[in-house]
């Protein structure tokens, strides 16, 4: 588009009469011009299908936004979380609740034997133990057979 | 409205090129604003009074529900009442009112479509399918409403621009400011408007273009 039709193409769309003879004769020598204009002026009367003339809301509209503002007004639960300075408060209540947590387990606790038990329970069953366990006990089998083929062989009668 | 800098040379039009930016700090409505910024109550109420209807308009012009233009109209004013602390002054109070409005109109029709896409997903493919087709008759077919169906697109065109060329071209030709109005209210020179416009404009135009060459499912 031309910008002789560019420049005036608001004043065309609002009033055609009132774009100007520049406008007109311009028009009336560009083809292209005259096909860009005419998409523009289908555009707009398809956008101007958005008006509307009666639509208004109905009495007591602003009671019902005063109303609504109330509400959105009012802290909820989760609105108080958006809270910085309430946030930081939880946030340390948190914290200090957990170090007493652990402080009372650390000093209290028979868990230091209860612990230890299960720690022995693990060591004893680690593998290398059982293989010991084995071991000996495979031993102890060969050393009696062992005593029952003397005692049968040194038998007499 | 921001964007200032952005200005494209454009075409002498007999008038003065620039006019001198409004100073909205010293206007009748900016001692409004700054009543309501100072909480009070009766300000806001000839707030609400004053651009009710301008705002209920657009939003229904957009959603063509009188439930849906009432709720979004209130949220609209919900909205001023708590942001309009950080009113800067840089606009006309009008201007930021319809930015609110528009924004909450596609904020709105956003959320909507999430929530059917949401309901959609619970479908089996066959049924979403089944679906799709029967939604593509209405479309495509004979509409019930030509005009219905006319205005649902071109919500959807406009849904494609910027948030700025939008209110624009929405207060351009559905409010029927002209451009300078629109000048006086932003405070942006007449011809930055036209520029802005005659890129909305284009900017629709492909979108159109664009949804006329999608194939058709």
């Amino acid at each position: 588009m031309h910008k002789a039709i560019r420049a005036r193409l608001e004043e065309y769309l609002d009033d055609p009469a009132a774009a100007g003879r520049k406008f007109e004769e311009h028009l009336s020598g560009c083809g292209d011009c005259r096909g860009d204009l005419e998409q523009f002026r289908k555009q707009s009367a398809q956008v101007r299908l958005l008006r509307s003339d009666e639509a208004s809301p109905v009495a007591g509209f602003y009671g019902r936004v005063m109303a609504r503002i109330e509400a959105e007004a009012r802290p909820s639960a989760w609105s108080l979380m958006h809270d910085a300075a309430f946030g930081w408060r939880i946030a340390l209540a948190s914290a200090g609740m957990a170090l007493i947590m652990a402080g009372y387990m650390v000093s209290t606790d028979p868990a230091g034997r209860g612990m230890a038990t299960a720690s022995d329970m693990v060591m004893s069953s680690a593998p290398k133990n059982i293989l010991a366990i084995d071991s000996g006990s495979a031993a102890q089998m060969d050393q009696a057979r062992n005593s029952v083929l003397v005692t049968l062989a040194s038998f007499q009668e | 409205m921001s964007g200032l800098t952005s200005v494209l040379p454009f075409p002498a039009t007999g008038k003065p090129r620039a006019k001198t930016r409004v100073d909205h700090r010293s206007t009748e409505e900016a001692a409004l604003v700054r009543r309501v910024q100072a909480r009070d109550d009766l300000a806001f109420r000839e707030i609400v009074d004053r651009y009710q209807a301008k705002v209920f308009s657009i939003i229904f012009g957009i959603l063509r529900n009188h439930n849906d233009a009432e709720d979004i109209s209130q949220q609209v004013f919900a909205k001023i009442y708590f942001s309009i602390k950080n009113f800067d002054f840089r606009s006309s109070l009008l201007t930021w009112i319809y930015k609110i409005t528009v924004n909450e109109c596609y904020d709105y029709l956003r959320k909507k479509r999430v929530r059917k896409l949401v309901y959609e997903s619970d479908f089996s493919e066959e049924d979403s399918r089944r679906m799709e087709n029967s939604d593509a008759v209405v479309d495509r077919g004979r509409p019930m409403d030509t005009t219905l169906a006319q205005r649902d697109l071109v919500v959807k065109l406009l849904e494609r621009l910027p948030e700025e060329e939008r209110t624009m071209i929405i207060l351009k030709e559905v409010e029927g400011f002209s451009v300078e109005e629109l000048s006086r209210l932003s405070g942006v020179n007449e011809n930055t408007i036209k520029v802005k416009l005659f890129r909305a404009r284009q900017k629709l135009l492909k979108a159109a273009q664009r949804l006329n060459r999608a194939p058709s499912k």
